[in-house]
């Protein structure tokens, strides 16, 4: 009895700690990037740091959607923005050998805005369980980004995604749609919605608020700001390698949203950004120690679970 | 009293829901047939393939009568898959322990998600999640790509049959069997009570948090039996097998009656909701639909069984 | 021979039971009363081990029990049916009845065994409920009769009946007593039984406990008082006090006999909860809404604001509406607060936040927040209602109850309703905050119709032009004028007439 009576006090000394998650994740990133140096000197040289602004751009994408989703609460949560952004990889990289890039854009955002759609559609009125409904939607993406490529290489990223994908204009890109998202969040009746909603769901419909339709908005940006991941994506990789090559970067925005202070009601993308880059320093970490994708997969799944230790757990039955 | 012993029994097999199941079997089946009479010479083999989505659809279903969910099942598959073939091919295990790694495996799996989600009380959708990632990523660094071959005479048992019986008998036979061992005891009317009202459950006396440990060791086990047919259909071990698995193995058990809140299942019914998705994959194989389309299509027809599943459960 | 000793439970600030103790004998029947609060669903929970008494113990002929969950309480020969029901709905009835001691061979069900236990058990009983039913497709008669008849079935030695008569039909009523004078008798069953029938309660009890705010009033001898007199007891001295208790108020003015009703309501019909109700209320007026808990009064206000489906018209002013979310409701001008906070507040919120929430929405999802109107908005809702709190940016978290309650308020207020509902918003609130908050409503209401339900009647007398008595889901009996005093309309409360 007493043992377990210690635990609990732990984890909940530990969980007030974590509300200072937002500015922990920012200081472990800086911690990172001194320990960088000291393995790879060099790292921290203007240009490398401009490289890892502009890789941790897709990511940061994912994670504004991954962001608002989260705080509706519940159970909401959305692990197709990977898939997403691999689908988009692919659709883009097909358009963009005969079509202009304006145009790749718009079409990449129909992808994402309609699938995301769908999981709002699916979570809330077929009251599929959202981890499932976008699991679904994540397939579904899969699938179709291997029949409109018919199973063969669509071909390789052009020269103005791959500009746009480099540090100047992608980082500037990410803190616009950065500053959009928070102040949406901070400053609009809907920002505020989301956060009533995730804070005490009963008392939000209790107040009028429009719930079903605000879902499927935040899902369907999520899935947009996921596509729009995609196209950074390909610039970077400059050829994707393979279909769902992005699949693992849900789980990935999952972890970075949560470590960054983010959770039902509570948090922003202000601390979020901090676990994004502080994800995207430790990916190429596993890069420069060559540390294979399935590797990273199990790291990232014990993260997680490591972090549900700590909020994520159900009521005792008891009072 | 008698007729009482009948009704009650009709509830216990859930013959509403088995009628639903089954017919959707048959349907898909016959409208395998239809398109390629040739289906008839291979529906043995067809159904073999669905032993294992069998036995990961029953892992389902176990663990969602208790009101939690699986993400992991195909993940687990995968693990239980890897490990005893290389075990065969690296430490030479080609024994009754070949099998019997199958099962160990699947225990383990079992024992961590239960105590992730039964002793400690985490959310069982996102620990799961969690659980599922690290047994794909295990079975990468296990074997990074798909390597065979099996011992010989694990080979010669799928080929030939247990004591000439085809192991797809015996496989649906287990399943079955299996199934109504554990419908009929006592257990499993403490797992739905669990499911369906917790609270109930807690006023009798049933510790809810055991029971939902305990159902994810009997997940735990499937998997394994899951493995063991797996292993002997694709004759090697492929650290990518299992992973479109999961969504079908949900979604066989959300037709065979589970809810997402707990409560409900039948698992004669998730079995042939199981052989039905299989064969439905085969259908669009059959339609000449083409290899590209192929995910997609699938994909579409799970989501479009899902969404019919739900509505007509609300209307219920 | 069982002994309570000292049981104390409190859920926050709210003191459920505060240090009660008696002893039970056995064979013999207590009938346990009390008003609103009073604390006897808690006590029974107390004792079944399914909540955790901050103090207290429970003695077994002289021996201390642990009671660490229900389990244990089973295994000492505890057994309860509870007012809300504890059944598995997709279970079918013989499994809800031998749920967790169900017969078993060689690991398997008995179901032989099974089923000759429940059906001769439910012969017994005189029931006829088919045992395969699922216990989700039964009525909630017969939800009630498997209730009890499972606590029956465990042959407890001290057993608690929490309002199980609440579904019965006369005739079960009586087969229930019959077979409580037999365990009485022949097992020598302690029995607890719990109703707010109170003619029930003195014909079945050899012994009735009063309970009042958690405390033992007293234990009395049906033969010795009157029922009056265990009335008494449960009002307690308030009775006293306000006998002298006139109605002060400046509202029977005869402006509002000629104004036509902004509210009415006709043949309200709530699932088994509220029976064919019907009420006006007036611009100006405020309507309060009496009774004990659980009489449908909650139920009633929830469907006005379309968070219950119902069967029946609600008109207003005039015109009939349909009201099916409380979207709808706040179309209509209709603010509804209720007693749990829980439900109308936003915990992480600021004050600001939360008071300005449905002004916000009204202006539309896609405009931007003015900060600024929104800030003084919030200052002058904190100086009306005394919102006691540090700045309008600090987190409501951080504020006690009864400030939660007066920003719940608050918010609802902001947006100028025609309607006010207000489903015992005033529970667990500290008095001076009650006081305010009355007095702000009364202010309020001058160009509002307010319908006020209060489980503490004391709260509805300084400000109801007239109080109606909820009892079994109907309108019993309706107080105006300088009949208005706490003691009759508690009365009429528990006796239902």
């Amino acid at each position: 009895m007493a043992s377990k009576f210690s635990m609990n006090k732990l984890f909940e000394t530990i969980k007030f700690r974590i509300y200072t998650r937002a500015l922990t994740s920012y200081i472990i990133f800086a911690v990172l990037l001194v320990i960088g140096q000291i393995i790879s000197p060099g790292y921290l040289s203007p240009s490398h740091l401009q490289s890892i602004l502009a890789l941790a751009v897709p990511l940061g994408l994912m994670t504004i959607g991954e962001t608002m989703v989260l705080l509706l609460g519940g159970n909401e949560i959305d692990i197709s923005v990977g898939d997403q952004a691999s689908c988009a990889m692919v659709l883009s990289a097909l358009l963009l050998q005969s079509h202009p890039l304006w145009l790749t854009i718009l079409i990449v955002l129909a992808q994402g805005l309609g699938f995301g759609a769908l999981n709002g559609i699916g979570v809330r009125y077929l009251r599929i369980p959202a981890l499932i409904m976008t699991f679904i939607t994540g397939r579904l993406l899969y699938g179709t980004s291997i029949a409109i490529t018919k199973g063969m290489v669509p071909g390789i990223a052009t020269r103005e995604v791959i500009e746009l994908s480099s540090f100047p204009i992608a980082t500037i890109i990410w803190l616009i749609l950065s500053a959009i998202a928070i102040l949406i969040l901070i400053k609009t009746v809907f920002g505020r919605c989301i956060y009533a909603i995730g804070d005490n769901p009963v008392a939000a419909h209790n107040s009028g608020a429009p719930i079903n339709l605000i879902s499927i908005i935040v899902y369907a940006v999520s899935g947009a700001l996921g596509a729009l991941s995609g196209l950074f994506l390909l610039g970077l990789i400059l050829i994707p390698s393979r279909y769902g090559f992005a699949s693992s970067y849900s789980l990935q925005a999952v972890v970075a949203a949560i470590l960054g202070g983010v959770s039902a009601g509570r948090g922003n993308y202000i601390g979020a950004i901090g676990g994004v880059l502080l994800l995207t320093v430790l990916n190429s970490f596993f890069t420069i120690f060559n540390i294979p994708e399935a590797q990273r997969m199990m790291l990232y799944g014990v993260t997680l679970a490591i972090i549900l230790l700590f909020y994520g757990r159900r009521e005792k039955l008891r009072k | 009293m008698k007729s009482g012993k009948l009704q009650l029994i009709k509830e216990y097999l859930n013959l509403r829901m088995l009628l639903t199941s089954i017919s959707f079997m048959i349907g898909v089946i016959l409208l395998n047939v239809v398109v390629n009479l040739k289906t008839l010479m291979y529906i043995s083999s067809i159904t073999l393939l669905a032993v294992p989505l069998a036995f990961l659809a029953l892992a389902e279903l176990i663990v969602f009568i208790t009101g939690e969910v699986d993400m992991s099942v195909g993940a687990g598959l995968t693990l239980a898959n890897v490990i005893p073939v290389y075990a065969y091919l690296y430490h030479g295990i080609e024994d009754y322990r070949f099998i019997l790694l199958h099962i160990v495996v699947g225990l383990s799996i079992g024992l961590v998600n239960g105590t992730l989600v039964g002793l400690l009380r985490i959310n069982s959708f996102l620990a799961t999640l969690a659980t599922s990632s690290i047994w794909a990523g295990l079975s990468l660094t296990i074997l990074n790509k798909p390597e065979g071959p099996i011992p010989t005479w694990y080979y010669r048992l799928f080929m030939d049959g247990l004591l000439g019986i085809p192991m797809v008998i015996i496989g649906m036979l287990v399943a079955i069997s299996m199934w109504m061992v554990f419908r009929f005891s006592k257990t499993s009317l403490h797992f739905y009570a669990a499911g369906s009202s917790s609270y109930a459950a807690f006023i009798a006396g049933i510790n809810v948090n055991v029971i939902k440990f305990t159902a994810f060791i009997l997940n735990g086990l499937f998997i394994g039996l899951a493995a063991i047919f797996m292993t002997g259909i694709i004759a090697s071990g492929d650290p990518t097998i299992g992973l479109p698995y999961t969504l079908s193995a949900i979604l066989a058990a959300i037709i065979g009656g589970a809810r997402f809140t707990g409560g409900a299942g039948d698992g004669i019914a998730t079995i042939s909701a199981a052989v039905g998705l299989t064969f439905m994959r085969n259908l669009i194989f059959s339609l000449g639909v083409p290899f590209y389309q192929q995910d997609l299509v699938y994909s579409i027809v799970v989501l479009a069984l899902l969404a019919i599943a739900m509505y007509l459960r609300g209307v219920k | 021979m069982w002994e309570l000793e000292g049981l104390t439970k409190s859920f926050g600030a709210i003191r459920a039971v505060e240090d009660f103790s008696c002893s039970l004998e056995e064979g013999r029947v207590y009938g346990l009363v009390g008003g609103n609060g009073a604390g006897k669903s808690t006590l029974v929970k107390l004792v079944t081990g399914v909540l955790k008494p901050d103090k207290g113990k429970v003695l077994k002929n002289g021996n201390m029990l642990a009671i660490n969950s229900p389990r244990d309480a089973r295994k000492h020969g505890i057994a309860a049916a509870y007012q809300e029901f504890s059944l598995v709905p997709d279970l079918p009835v013989v499994n809800n009845l031998l749920l967790n001691i169900e017969p078993v061979k060689f690991g398997f069900i008995d179901i032989d065994k099974m089923i000759g236990k429940a059906t001769k058990f439910l012969e017994k009983l005189n029931v006829n409920i088919p045992l395969s039913k699922l216990v989700r497709d039964l009525s909630p008669t017969e939800k009630q009769v498997i209730e009890i008849a499972k606590a029956l079935i465990l042959e407890p030695q001290l057993l608690f009946l929490d309002e199980p008569t609440n579904y019965l039909s006369e005739e079960q009523r009586e087969i229930l007593f019959k077979i409580i004078n037999e365990i009485k008798g022949g097992a020598k069953t302690t029995i607890v039984f719990i109703s707010h029938r109170i003619e029930e309660v003195f014909r079945i009890s050899d012994q009735i406990i009063v309970l009042r705010n958690g405390r033992l009033v007293g234990i009395y001898d049906p033969k010795r008082v009157s029922i009056d007199d265990v009335v008494r007891a449960m009002i307690g001295e308030l009775a006293e006090e306000y006998r002298g208790y006139k109605y002060v108020g400046a509202r029977m003015e005869a402006v509002l006999e000629k104004e036509k009703p902004m509210l009415s309501i006709r043949s309200l019909h709530i699932m088994d909860k509220v029976k064919n109700v019907s009420l006006d209320v007036k611009k100006g007026e405020i309507v309060g809404l009496a009774g004990l808990l659980g009489q449908g009064q909650s139920e009633f206000l929830r469907a006005i604001y379309g968070l219950l489906p119902y069967e029946g018209m609600i008109i207003i002013e005039g015109k009939g509406v349909k009201i099916t979310s409380p979207r709808d409701a706040l179309k209509h001008g209709i603010v509804y607060i209720s007693g749990d906070a829980l439900e109308g507040v936003f915990l992480l919120r600021s004050v600001k936040e939360n008071i300005s929430l449905i002004s916000n929405l009204q202006q539309g999802l896609h405009k931007f927040v003015n900060t600024k109107a929104e800030k003084e908005l919030a200052i002058k809702m904190i100086r009306k209602l005394n919102i006691a709190c540090m700045n309008p940016d600090q987190p409501v978290l951080h504020l006690s109850g009864g400030n939660r309650q007066k920003v719940y308020l608050a918010r609802g207020l902001t947006v100028n309703p025609k309607i006010l509902l207000l489903d015992d918003p005033l529970k667990g609130v500290d008095i001076r905050t009650k006081r305010e908050i009355l007095n702000m409503v009364k202010e309020l209401a001058k160009d509002k119709a307010v319908l006020f339900f209060s489980s503490d009647v004391k709260e509805l007398l300084p400000i109801a032009n007239r109080v109606l008595v909820f009892f079994e889901g109907s309108i019993i009996r309706e107080f105006t004028g300088d009949q208005l005093r706490e003691d009759l309309i508690l009365e009429a409360s528990i006796k239902g007439a």
